[in-house]
């Protein structure tokens, strides 16, 4: 075990525990849409869980960091309140908030938004005018790319636990989605396992079960993911 | 090693060096012209192919022995179709022939090779210097380069191993073969070499990192995805010199204890995954790759990836998953690919023009390299500078040459008559210097302090008719269209960078729009994941930074000071200067919105004109009646009369 310090809390940890997951399990909130404990390497996508290491120049996102003895975190200095605001202004002038959405309240962006104390409008940002249809062709749930953070939890998901993700990341820039085409490793069409596995970890509902998915025994029946609230 | 070890590496490495001059000299035992065409994609894109076929049949119309070499890229692209003959028995030196068309060939053909009569006004110069025609190493073009990765580009025939070898090729392999690896990256830490990919990492640092690995399984990556728009100095060293990059791959790998090594290179480049492919085919065949090269018992198998032609692949984590068969999408590092890359293996990823400058390395000593370039960049460094310049084209010069004698020296300058404005450097994660910059020394740490960067060597030179929030748009553009769409910044943010310049070029800019542009390409640095991201908002910052009342005049004044974003400019018809009767503008409009006035003269309709500017340029220059204005109120306004018929 070693000692490290997070806004002035001492913690004592595994040696090369991941700093993000060691803030959440001490009850330290951290901004993050797209750690994911279970996955081998961290993904580092959503740029929210940034924090200041002492001796480093510049803030790191707490997601790829390993801890090491005697290192002092803050988490909520002003440059690292900077990039993260910057990162949700982002995020959600992309995302599309609808009254009906069904993780309203719960969704992870929200939680987020508390933290930060932040609205939910990208000012000064203009809205990313995106026209995204709702895809309905998988057989057990349905994909709203423009609620998707593109955080990319569905797919590992996936890969987690069928080896191979019938979802994966299309097209490039800011039209990138992520989309139900996914093939397996040696090429092969991969066919849902119905498993909803994905449904289960999207923190902002974009993958929905469907009504009539009675034969995809999945467990993601609820939506927005319980492990995002982090504590 | 034993002694006798070493010295068969060296025999067997002299045998092929013999045998290739002796091929050489039996090409042309009898002293024949030699006819030198460049055949690198640039030359054929200018019709080299036709000038070969030209010049074969007027050799065989005429019956005379010739023989045509066909070389890679000299570097001249502004001289394309380059030729050079050397005739022997004329008298007269090798001479460089620039634009050599059919009709050329068909000439000089006749006029050179048959009658000795060089054509003096056709020439560029003889290529060494002489008593009898001024030589082209009189030009700054010429003899302010420094070739040493480039040093048989354009002499040698890149299909052909024996003249690499005979031209001294190989020997560095041969003699590192014969020196402790360690060595070898000792030779290469203290030549000071840095990575020519972008960022200018030491090359000896990274490789150290493999070389202490204990997984006995490395893999060495030749980075040739080059996807910076306008870049090509990677594709023509690939078409140009391949054996000096597979001599380079081979000397990287012996040195970190690698057996495995990757071309990756795009696949829109067909003729230079074709010419390393059949290069690599005649390495192996003489045992200069493959299982125990030259009798070292050091093995190494080169393999070709095409890559997809996406600029994010370039990077080097997104590069690995590429290769794994995943869609390219950079990893948080570390771990770095020295420690886990290919297959989780360390990888040991250079580009093109760090791996080519090992032979010279290796051969001529760390302090020969150091005598070149500066302190802290050693070397030289390969440019392919394009844009508004006399003479575009590829340049290797020495690092700490200064812009100024780059562009206007070596380059030839503006043409037109017109002012310099500004150089991007470094493409589109580079960024835009003003002529306050181009004292510039060029090397890595400079171009960084200035704002802009290395890069892998694009050079775009633009002259006064360039708007810089247009350029500022147009590399957001591509790296919008190019992010890979993981992180949040690089995905978003670059797209509301474009948004907000797209307005400004539309007129539609809004007080606060620059402080937004500068806040945000701040934060896109800081937060983004990889270096497409990090880098992507420095066209911007730059161009904020050099060019802001540009920037202003867009916003607040509705005005192009270049006069090139549309909706801010017009273009009318100067009535003193028209010419009654000329009816060129008219014939050109597309949209019929010239029209003639009551004097007979003519006159642009502002409601129907499109800015397309043909009129400007058909408009003949006796008259050069044409005006370009912004704001478009400037232009006047000059009723249509009523229709005649
Ligand atoms: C978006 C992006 C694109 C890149 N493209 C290239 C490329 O086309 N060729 C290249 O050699 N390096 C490229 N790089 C740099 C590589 O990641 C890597 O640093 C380089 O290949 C290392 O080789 P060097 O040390 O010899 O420079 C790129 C980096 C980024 C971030
Ligand atoms: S669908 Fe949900 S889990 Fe998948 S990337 Fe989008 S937001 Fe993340
Ligand atoms: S910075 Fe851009 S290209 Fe790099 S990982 Fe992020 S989204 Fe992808
Ligand atoms: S700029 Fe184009 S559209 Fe306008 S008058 Fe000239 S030719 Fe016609
Ligand atoms: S949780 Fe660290 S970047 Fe998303």
């Amino acid at each position: 075990m070693i000692r490290i310090e997070v806004d002035g809390t001492p913690l004592e940890v595994a040696e090369g525990s991941n700093l993000l997951a060691t803030c959440l399990a001490a009850g330290i909130y951290i901004p993050n849409l797209c750690y994911m404990a279970e996955s081998p390497e961290p993904f580092a996508g959503c740029r929210l869980c940034f924090v200041e290491i002492q001796g480093q120049p510049a803030p790191v996102t707490a997601c790829t960091v390993a801890v090491t003895d005697g290192m002092v975190v803050h988490t909520a200095t002003a440059p690292v309140r900077r990039l993260q605001q910057s990162a949700f202004r982002l995020l959600v002038s992309a995302h599309q908030i609808t009254a009906d959405c069904p993780a309203h309240k719960r969704c992870a962006l929200q939680q987020v938004a508390r933290h930060l104390q932040m609205g939910l409008k990208p000012k000064p940002l203009e809205r990313v005018p995106r026209e995204l249809e709702i895809d309905t062709s998988p057989p057990c749930f349905d994909l709203h790319p423009a609620r998707c953070v593109l955080c990319g939890k569905c797919l590992r998901a996936c890969q987690e636990r069928n080896g191979s993700s019938l979802l994966t990341f299309a097209r490039r820039g800011i039209q990138t989605v992520i989309s139900a085409q996914g093939l397996s490793a040696d090429g092969q069409e991969f066919t849902c396992e119905g498993c909803l596995a994905c449904a289960a970890v999207c923190p902002v509902s974009a993958i929905t079960p469907k009504a009539d998915s009675g034969h995809c025994a999945g467990e993601g029946q609820g939506h927005a993911d319980p492990q995002a609230a982090g504590s | 090693m034993p002694t006798a070890e070493k010295a068969t590496v060296q025999d067997r490495f002299e045998a092929l060096r013999t045998a290739a001059e002796a091929h050489q000299r039996a090409c042309n035992p009898d002293h024949r012209p030699t006819i030198q065409i460049g055949l690198a994609t640039c030359g054929i894109a200018s019709g080299a192919l036709e000038t070969k076929a030209a010049f074969e049949e007027a050799l065989a119309e005429r019956g005379i022995a010739a023989c045509i070499h066909t070389v890679g890229c000299v570097g001249h692209c502004y001289a394309e179709p380059v030729v050079v003959i050397d005739h022997p028995e004329s008298g007269f030196p090798p001479i460089f022939y620039p634009q050599v068309t059919p009709g050329k060939a068909k000439m000089l053909t006749h006029l050179f090779l048959e009658e000795g009569d060089p054509r003096f006004e056709h020439l560029l110069g003889a290529t060494i210097p002489n008593d009898l025609i001024p030589s082209v190493t009189d030009f700054a073009r010429f003899n302010r380069e420094a070739r040493v990765v480039m040093a048989h580009c354009g002499r040698i025939d890149p299909g052909e191993i024996r003249e690499y070898l005979a031209a001294g090729g190989y020997a560095a392999l041969a003699q590192a073969l014969q020196t402790p690896p360690e060595d070898i990256i000792t030779t290469v830490a203290t030549a000071g070499l840095r990575g020519r990919g972008g960022a200018g990492f030491p090359a000896a640092r990274k490789w150290r990192l493999a070389r202490s690995s204990p997984d006995p399984v490395r893999w060495v990556v030749c980075n040739a995805d080059e996807g910076d728009p306008g870049a090509y100095m990677d594709r023509t060293l690939l078409e140009s010199t391949p054996h000096q990059i597979l001599e380079g791959i081979a000397i990287c790998a012996y040195a970190v204890g690698s057996q495995r090594a990757l071309v990756y290179v795009r696949a829109e480049y067909p003729l230079a995954v074709t010419t390393i492919t059949s290069a690599i085919a005649q390495a192996r065949a003489m045992g200069l790759l493959g299982a125990d090269i030259l009798g070292s018992g050091f093995n190494l198998e080169v393999e070709i990836f095409q890559g997809s032609g996406a600029f994010v692949c370039g990077e080097e984590t997104a590069l690995i998953r590429s290769v794994a068969g995943y869609r390219g999408m950079p990893h948080p590092r570390p771990p770095f690919p020295a420690e886990k890359g290919i297959d989780g293996h360390p990888t040991i990823i250079n580009n093109v023009k760090t791996l080519a400058a090992l032979p010279p390395i290796i051969g001529n000593g760390a302090d020969w390299y150091r005598g070149m370039g500066t302190a802290d960049s050693p070397g030289t460094a390969i440019f392919s500078v394009v844009g508004d310049v006399l003479h575009p084209g590829l340049v290797e010069i020495p690092m700490g040459t200064s812009l100024r004698t780059l562009i206007f020296d070596i380059c030839g300058g503006i043409p037109n008559k017109k002012q310099f404005k500004a150089v991007q450097i470094g493409g589109p994660s580079g960024g835009c210097l003003p002529a306050e910059f181009l004292d510039t020394p060029i090397d890595f740490d400079s171009l960084q302090s200035a704002g802009a960067m290395m890069g892998s060597g694009g050079m775009v030179v633009m002259d006064e008719d360039t708007c810089m929030v247009d350029v500022a748009r147009y590399f957001v553009d591509f790296t919008q269209k190019e992010s890979c769409g993981k992180c949040t910044f690089c995905r978003i943010g670059t797209w509301h960078l474009l948004e907000i310049l797209t307005r400004i070029t539309r007129g539609e800019g809004r007080e606060g729009d620059l402080e937004t542009l500068e806040t945000l390409a701040e934060d896109i640095k800081a937060g983004s994941l990889c270096g497409l991201g990090k880098t992507a908002p420095n066209p911007v910052l730059t161009t904020l930074r050099y060019f802001r009342d540009e920037y202003e005049a867009h916003i607040r004044e509705k005005r192009c000071p270049a006069c090139v974003c549309r909706p801010l400019t017009a273009f009318y018809i100067d009535l003193e200067k028209c010419a009654r009767g000329c009816n060129v503008c008219e014939g050109c409009c597309p949209v019929e919105a010239v029209f003639i006035t009551r004097q007979r003269k003519r006159a642009i309709d502002q409601e129907k004109c499109v800015k397309c500017g043909e009129c400007l340029v058909a408009c003949p220059p006796e008259y050069d009646a044409v005006r370009k204005v912004s704001p478009p109120g400037l232009a006047p306004v000059i009723a249509r009369p009523p229709q005649d018929d």
